[in-house]
């Protein structure tokens, strides 16, 4: 598994950068390839389907559906990518425990800790085994100790299912979990440093 | 940071000699430099002849003489007053990546740049050895982690800096 924060200063490139790729907004040059495909140049409903299929995403404060229990919310792409209700429901019950957040299964978001509900959106993100998890500032509404656990959290469970991780962050102490850096300044790449 | 009263403070705990501290030393101050078995028994001399450590047993069983030692009650009192003194924030900050970006000014972005890969290589160190760290470990790199990142985050400011003053 390879993770690489992206990072910039004014976040906003690096949310644009982090858009383009996971197939959300379209670049107006350049290119996006996915194992060797070109996938910016998709027609609409095949990008949708490779989004839901590779893709994974984190956001910030989990953005998980209110009205939904946890595990109903990490069993979502699932019945997305038209799994059976019974099926989905067995592998969101399955991410909780490995995030060990089982417990918190049967209730609402809104009752959840930050730190519980990244690690319900972690169990999201990669129910579907996707090849890729996007996760933009994952820990940012977070403690020191709280940003940890679910930084550890996401990365274990992401090198288990072998799943790559692109990180966008402007914690250095965040980046560092990385196994790569690309930086940015000015919307551009400052640096990318290699293992 | 004083030798003389982390050793005094293992020592408060019960009697000990001198490998056994250096042990301890290297353990529980993990990511401090090692100490030198040299330094722990001129440090152990030097606290017997100021009357806060005594020699309670020496120890010779085959092998070579061991000497046990123990903390004596002004060597507790020390210990006390130490354990409880506020280090004085230091008056002057100098560091060698300062005095380089001092030296060099604007020129210094280069440099800058290559300190800042090289301060993330080593964060990246620390953050994958706390995963498998005992305790001790864990917080002697939390230490390190949180040096390492307040020099990257003026790294940064200097380079925001730098970059602002040459826009004016």
């Amino acid at each position: 598994m390879r993770s690489s924060p992206l990072r910039d200063r004014a976040a906003r490139a690096s949310q644009l950068l982090l858009h383009c790729l996971a197939g959300v907004v379209r670049p107006k040059s350049g290119e996006v390839v996915l194992d060797g495909r070109r996938i910016d140049t998709l027609a609409e409903a095949e990008l949708t389907r490779l989004r839901r299929e590779n893709f994974g995403v984190v956001f910030q404060f989990g953005e998980l559906v209110p009205e939904l229990t946890a595990v109903e919310n990490v069993a979502l792409p699932m019945l997305f990518n038209r799994h059976g209700r019974q099926e989905a429901m067995t592998a969101a019950a399955q991410w909780l425990a490995r995030l060990e957040v089982s417990d918190c299964a049967e209730q609402r978001t809104g009752e959840l800790s930050g730190g519980q509900r990244q690690r319900v959106a972690v169990a999201r993100a990669l129910v579907t085994g996707p090849r890729v998890v996007f996760a933009d500032e994952p820990t940012g509404a977070l403690d020191t100790l709280g940003g940890e656990q679910v930084m550890s959290a996401l990365l274990d469970a992401a090198r288990a299912s072998r799943t790559a991780v692109v990180l966008v962050t402007h914690d250095n102490r965040v980046a560092a979990y990385a196994d790569r850096e690309i930086a940015l300044r000015d919307g551009a790449v400052l640096a990318g440093v290699h293992r | 940071m004083s030798t003389a009263h982390v050793l005094l403070g293992f020592l408060a705990e019960r009697p000990k000699h001198g490998y056994e501290l250096k042990k301890e030393h290297d353990h529980r101050l993990a990511g401090a430099k090692p100490l030198a078995y040299g330094q722990v028994y001129a440090t152990l001399q030097r606290l017997e002849r100021d009357g806060l450590a005594e020699v309670a047993e020496t120890q010779q069983e085959g092998g070579p003489e061991r000497t046990l030692y123990a903390i004596t009650d002004s060597g507790r009192a020390e210990l006390e007053q130490w354990l409880n003194t506020v280090e004085p924030s230091a008056p002057y900050v100098a560091s060698p990546l300062f005095a380089r970006v001092a030296v060099a000014g604007k020129a210094a972005d280069g440099y800058l740049l290559r300190q800042r890969e090289a301060h993330l290589a080593r964060m990246r160190e620390l953050t994958a050895e706390k995963a498998s760290g005992a305790p001790a470990q864990v917080l002697a790199a939390d230490y390190a982690l949180q040096h390492l990142d307040a020099d990257l985050r003026w790294i940064e400011t200097a380079l925001a800096r730098m970059k602002e003053d040459s826009n004016a």
